[in-house]
């Protein structure tokens, strides 16, 4: 083994490399848990991308066979049923984690110069990642797949003047169809991948270029630092080891999750089943719709909202990043996580 | 909003027929009437709509139009006679199987049509329960009907039964489409029966489609296996993984800063 590590040495220089990057590489060591969540959204974009891959060998986009070509899957191919389960439940798991991510930076004011462009990045995969389940949602062409898709691109719709012809171009005609389907297929495994990893590797860049923030409170001279390897990579490993267990929990004991009944059953345009709603993470933005009276102002709400999340670092140009010495900033980050709580619920349950 | 993309919508699916029908209800109830009671029936539940029975255009500009009888097919209200010819379209055996029973060979001002039982326009999804004394004993003694009943429940509960356990799976996330084949096949068997009213003939089938059961049940049974062990896979791998996280604390710490 020593003979080929130092063969390889001498033609790629490696051991400088790890060094560089993980041994000798050196960070605050008062990072929090919540810092390790960027390691566990890159483990499960791993997983989406294996099992991604592995579903693809079988997936056919066509209305007409795509449902039985999903449950063919499930039912004949050894782990098939897992490979899916893994695929669905993970997309779940990513847009939370996401979530928790980004609350983390929010409260800790990791978004402040000279983190702007991290930020940016991080919103566009916020962004992309919610585009990526929409359109992975209807593949499988069952009834809640299709209506559930049904009705979120008819959200689009609320737009004045060019709402109509905005549902139409999202669906590529006047009700969701084969050329949705299409559209929906290629933008999900051969658009949004590469992009995805584009925008990660950029995000990743940032950081190694700025250096990871270090919680606020401790004045940065007097921030201790250990090494990334094995100090950090063990902290992130233990919240990687501790989402897979949720991850498998939802796979093994709740997939009705991501596979109710409605989602066992291919889709029939001609019957809609009672009671369909869009996935959690958008249920939300479905019930501000259906809350406020305008419809146009339901969309403009979210518009502002998202603009404004895209903008933070160069609205709050503040050097403070104490949580509790921004008492409007936190009072804002309080309130609007519980009315996204609140309107989730809600959807929920109305 | 015909036309529109908006208008594909998730609301339960309506038309121009019920509309109108609806719209005239403080001019005349009995216009109303139907829609509001097809509302409650497994017909909506189902995406039957008014035009599917009556004919007529459901999206007729005006009444003229949606009750053209050459253009739009309109047949209003059929008569009695014509009832089982109009819902045969659609349960053909059961159609079948009632215009051989006594039910439409008895004479003609005895004859009780599908709506006689089914009611017209709030029909629910066909129970034994239809078979009652106080339906059936309208036209004749109810001594026969109950017989045919009792050997009709057993196999009947056995089919709930069965179909409640394939709907657990299905809420596990189980591909249970094969089992529901069969079910809704030995189902749909067993609820013609209803209209055969041949004691024998019910006694029969009755058997079986009870021993049919039993060959599903154990089916659906391997399937209730198969979720059981993946459960136990699930839950000694998750216990696994969550030491491993233990692992990765106490090693972190062990480190030191």
């Amino acid at each position: 083994m020593g003979k080929i590590a130092d063969w390889v040495e001498e033609r790629v220089h490696y051991r400088e490399l790890v060094h560089s990057q993980f041994t000798g590489y050196m960070v605050p060591a008062n990072l929090n848990v919540w810092y390790s969540m960027g390691s566990v959204l890159l483990m499960l974009i791993g997983i989406q991308f294996a099992t991604g891959i592995l579903l693809l060998t079988h997936y056919i986009p066509q209305t007409s066979h795509a449902f039985n070509s999903v449950m063919d899957l499930s039912e004949k191919i050894p782990f098939g049923w897992l490979i899916r389960r893994i695929h669905a439940i993970a997309a779940n798991l990513f847009v939370l984690v996401l979530m928790l991510h980004m609350l983390s930076v929010l409260i800790m004011g990791s978004y402040k110069k000279p983190r702007e462009l991290q930020w940016i990045s991080g919103v566009v995969l916020f962004g992309l990642g919610l585009f990526a389940c929409l359109s992975g949602y209807l593949l499988p062409w069952s009834q809640l797949s299709y209506w559930a898709t049904t009705v979120a691109t008819n959200s689009a719709g609320s737009v004045p003047i060019i709402g109509d012809d905005m549902v139409r171009w999202l669906r590529g005609g006047d009700r969701v169809d084969q050329t949705t389907l299409g559209r929906f297929y290629a933008l999900h495994v051969s658009v949004l991948p590469p992009l995805f990893t584009f925008i990660v590797a950029a995000h990743l860049f940032l950081m190694r270029r700025v250096g990871i923030s270090a919680p606020p409170g401790i004045p940065k001279e007097q921030v201790k630092k250990v090494p990334f390897f094995p100090h950090f990579v063990l902290e992130d490993m233990r919240a990687s080891y501790f989402f897979l267990a949720v991850l498998f929990v939802g796979v093994f004991f709740v997939p009705q999750i991501s596979f109710p009944p409605d989602a066992m059953e291919p889709a029939d345009p001609l019957f809609t089943p009672p009671h369909i709603k869009p996935e959690w993470y958008f249920l939300a933005n479905y019930q501000l719709l259906k809350v406020v009276p305008n419809e146009f102002l339901g969309i403009g709400l979210q518009g502002l909202g998202g603009a404004l999340l895209l903008l933070l670092p160069f609205l709050d140009r503040g050097q403070e990043r104490r949580p509790l010495k921004r008492p409007l900033f936190l009072a804002v980050v309080v309130a609007s996580l519980a009315g996204f709580i609140g309107l989730t619920v809600w959807g929920h349950l109305s | 909003m015909p036309g529109s993309a908006r208008a594909e919508g998730a609301t339960a699916p309506e038309n121009e027929c019920v509309r109108c029908h609806l719209e005239q209800e403080e001019e005349d109830e009995n216009l109303a009437k139907p829609p509001k009671e097809w509302r409650q029936s497994i017909h909506h539940e189902n995406s039957i709509m008014c035009n599917d029975c009556h004919g007529g255009s459901p999206i007729g500009k005006d009444e003229e139009e949606a009750h053209d009888e050459e253009d739009a097919e309109f047949i209003g209200a059929p008569a009695d006679d014509d009832i089982p010819g109009v819902c045969g379209e659609c349960h053909i055996a059961v159609h079948e199987n009632y215009m051989k029973s006594k039910h439409w060979l008895t004479k003609k001002e005895k004859r009780p049509v599908c709506t006689t039982c089914h009611g017209a326009h709030l029909i629910k999804e066909a129970t034994l329960d239809l078979i009652n004394e106080k339906t059936c004993s309208e036209c004749h003694k109810y001594e026969r009907s109950k017989r045919i009943k009792v050997a009709m429940t057993a196999t009947e509960d056995k089919l709930l039964a069965l179909e409640n356990r394939i709907h657990l799976l299905k809420s596990e996330g189980m591909d249970v489409r094969s089992l529901d084949q069969t079910h809704f096949a030995q189902r749909n068997l067993f609820h013609r029966l209803s209209h055969i009213l041949d004691l024998d003939e019910v006694i029969r089938i009755a058997e079986t489609v009870g021993k049919d059961t039993e060959l599903l049940s154990n089916k659906i049974g391997e399937q209730e296996g198969v979720l059981s062990r993946r459960r136990l896979a699930g839950g000694v791998l998750t216990a696994f993984l969550l030491l491993g996280a233990l692992g990765m604390h106490f090693a972190r710490k062990s480190l030191g800063e």
